[in-house]
């Protein structure tokens, strides 16, 4: 592990609710996140995990319907469970940025590249227009543009897909934030050029010396990237360990399951074998009641699991939801 | 781009038009006011190429001078609609949920107003002339921007890069400026196209009631009201204007197509 810094985020049972037509839904319950400066922290779970909406509620961007608590809540020596949303919006782009999936739909179709870049440092006041284009074409050399004078003046639809999400890690990174957050940005790119931007990613990363929060559901980029990982299911933390321990000595049942589910493709071929997987979905999150959210799926489920199972500490930094290591 | 020839043609027209109107005191090759006792209603001749008026005023002379009022009355009543409609409905698209509703009702009432029987009333009370024209057209035709625009708020509001901005720390103002306004113009564009040719047939017929601009300054549609009254004397003179008025909001309409073609093609019917 890279040496850990400061802490940067600290987030104590969040919770997010969304008020539906049919019920108050808990898209995230009651999640512990820790983030330090420097490291590289990945946040996995399949569709519906709540794997996004963390992201979000992080950033203080979920509307109405879409409700956000927190027990405690800090983010760079600031408590975000008081701050004005005035004074959370002089944060945003400047302390924490955010990275989505899409970066053809994350970017201003009619606005030039150079230009959106350009503009954080405009919206905070941090440098007037001249310095500010400068840098702009500056930083877009260094994400690896080649011609950043020319390709400043383009428009997000004359870029290819991995130069555009080239462009919004560069208006992820203006700012110099402490803390990026990810949403699966190489999902929408071909494999070729996901490896690239990941590079790039941890490049800005590491000279930014800022938190990596990576939101994935690709487990491939979570050994290759991650420091530490956190395993979301239905909305609430199943297992968070160092990578290293993750991969050698999974804990929960769920994350044993996505483990072997990874195609391995050294291993020999035999005919006839389907790939693992794990049976069922994600449970609706307005059906569920008490108890593991995933012992529907489970093959060690146990009468316990109908009760609200601990979080215990297997080892330093090793935590996992899950009945089987209680009372050991 | 591949365009037909309707657009061209309409082009071309609306340009020759737009010239006529703007450079009518050195184009027109007579005086639209002067009056000949010995040569009304007449055909074309030599002397009067489009014929004359009832007063013997020369009719191409009066059609120059008249497309002014008509062009002038109609941009500048769509540039007063789109000044108070489009900041209304971002307005709108931005209030709470309550403000919302209330404000599209009232908007909607006014856009099921009868355009024309409104127009009467205030121009009735207010008395014509170009300011009082501009003012009753531009407030008929500013619902339809604000909806336009409060739809298009909306919608852009809930795309991605909205969300992006505000994750960089854009505030409201920001967003509207720098997201919201630059991706609705060509929608608005197409708006503002549309009913540009109704600002022009409003006037048109506001003038042919005589509640338009007061004589003895000439526009379309009061030259159609006054000749319409010698229809068998000579056919000539009331069919020139006509034309021409038709012509005109027949191309509007026509480039205003080609635009919404071209600009958003995701629209297209």
């Amino acid at each position: 592990m890279r040496n850990a810094g400061d802490v940067v985020l600290s987030a104590r049972r969040l919770v997010t609710t969304f008020d539906t037509p049919s019920g108050r839904l808990r898209a995230v319950d009651g999640l512990d996140l820790h983030l330090r400066l420097g490291e590289v922290v990945c946040l996995v779970g399949e569709s519906g995990s709540g794997k996004s909406v963390t992201g979000l509620s992080l950033m203080g961007l979920i509307d109405p319907p879409g409700h956000v608590t927190c027990d405690e809540f800090w983010f760079d020596g600031h408590d975000l469970t008081t701050l004005p949303e005035s004074e959370m919006e002089r944060l945003r782009g400047r302390r924490i940025a955010m990275i989505f999936q899409e970066p053809l739909s994350a970017l201003n179709p009619s606005r030039r590249v150079g230009d959106q870049i350009a503009e954080v440092l405009r919206i905070h006041g941090l440098a007037s227009r001249a310095e500010a284009t400068r840098r702009a074409v500056e930083l877009l050399g260094r994400v690896g543009i080649d011609d950043a004078q020319l390709r400043a003046r383009s428009y997000p639809h004359q870029l290819s897909g991995g130069q555009r999400q080239r462009v919004t890690i560069a208006i992820a990174c203006i700012g110099s934030p402490r803390l990026i957050i990810a949403d699966e940005p190489t999902t929408a790119l071909d494999v070729t050029v996901q490896t690239q931007i990941l590079d790039l990613l941890t490049e800005m990363q590491t000279s930014l010396g800022s938190a990596l929060l990576f939101i994935t559901h690709d487990l491939g980029i979570v050994a290759e990237l991650a420091d530490r990982v956190v395993v979301l299911y239905a909305g609430q933390v199943v297992e968070e360990a160092a990578v290293e321990d993750l991969y050698r000595t999974p804990g929960h049942p769920y994350t044993v399951g996505l483990l072997a589910s990874v195609p391995d493709v050294d291993a020999p071929r035999k005919r006839g074998v389907a790939l693992a997987a794990i049976p069922g979905t994600v449970p609706n999150l307005l059906e569920v009641g008490t108890g593991c959210r995933f012992r529907e799926r489970c093959d060690r489920a146990h009468d316990r699991c109908g009760a609200e199972p601990p979080m215990i500490t297997l080892s330093e930094g090793h935590r996992v939801r899950c009945w089987l290591y209680a009372g050991r | 781009m591949h365009v037909t020839a309707g657009p061209w043609a309409a082009a071309v027209y609306l340009t020759v038009v737009v010239i006529l109107a703007v450079f009518a005191d050195i184009l027109s090759p007579r005086d639209p006011l002067a009056i000949d006792p010995n040569n009304i209603l007449a055909s074309p001749s030599a002397e009067n190429l489009l014929g004359t008026d009832e007063l013997g005023r020369d009719l191409l002379a009066r059609i120059i001078h008249g497309g002014r009022v008509s062009l002038e009355v109609a941009v500048s009543a769509i540039v007063l609609a789109s000044a108070i409609g489009i900041p209304l409905g971002i307005g709108i698209a931005f209030s709470g949920r309550r403000v919302e509703t209330f404000a599209m009702r009232v908007i909607d009432v006014f856009v099921s107003l009868p355009e024309i029987f409104v127009a009467i009333v205030i121009l009735g009370f207010a008395g014509g002339g170009l300011t009082t024209l501009i003012g009753t057209i531009g407030i008929l035709f500013f619902p339809q921007f604000a909806r336009v625009a409060y739809g298009m708020a909306r919608s852009i509001r809930a795309r991605e890069h909205v969300l992006c901005a505000v994750s960089l720390g854009a505030g409201t103002a920001w967003i509207i400026r720098k997201e919201i306004l630059p991706n609705m113009m060509s929608v608005i564009a197409v708006q503002a196209s549309f009913t540009l040719s109704f600002a022009m047939l409003m006037e048109a017929g506001l003038s042919f009631l005589g509640l338009g601009v007061p004589p003895p300054t000439p526009s379309w549609g009061q030259m159609i009201g006054g000749l319409k009254n010698y229809i068998f004397i000579n056919a000539w003179p009331v069919v020139v204007p006509s034309v021409v008025l038709f012509a005109a909001v027949l191309s509007v309409n026509v480039l205003g197509d080609w635009l919404q073609d071209r600009l958003n093609p995701e629209l297209r019917r």
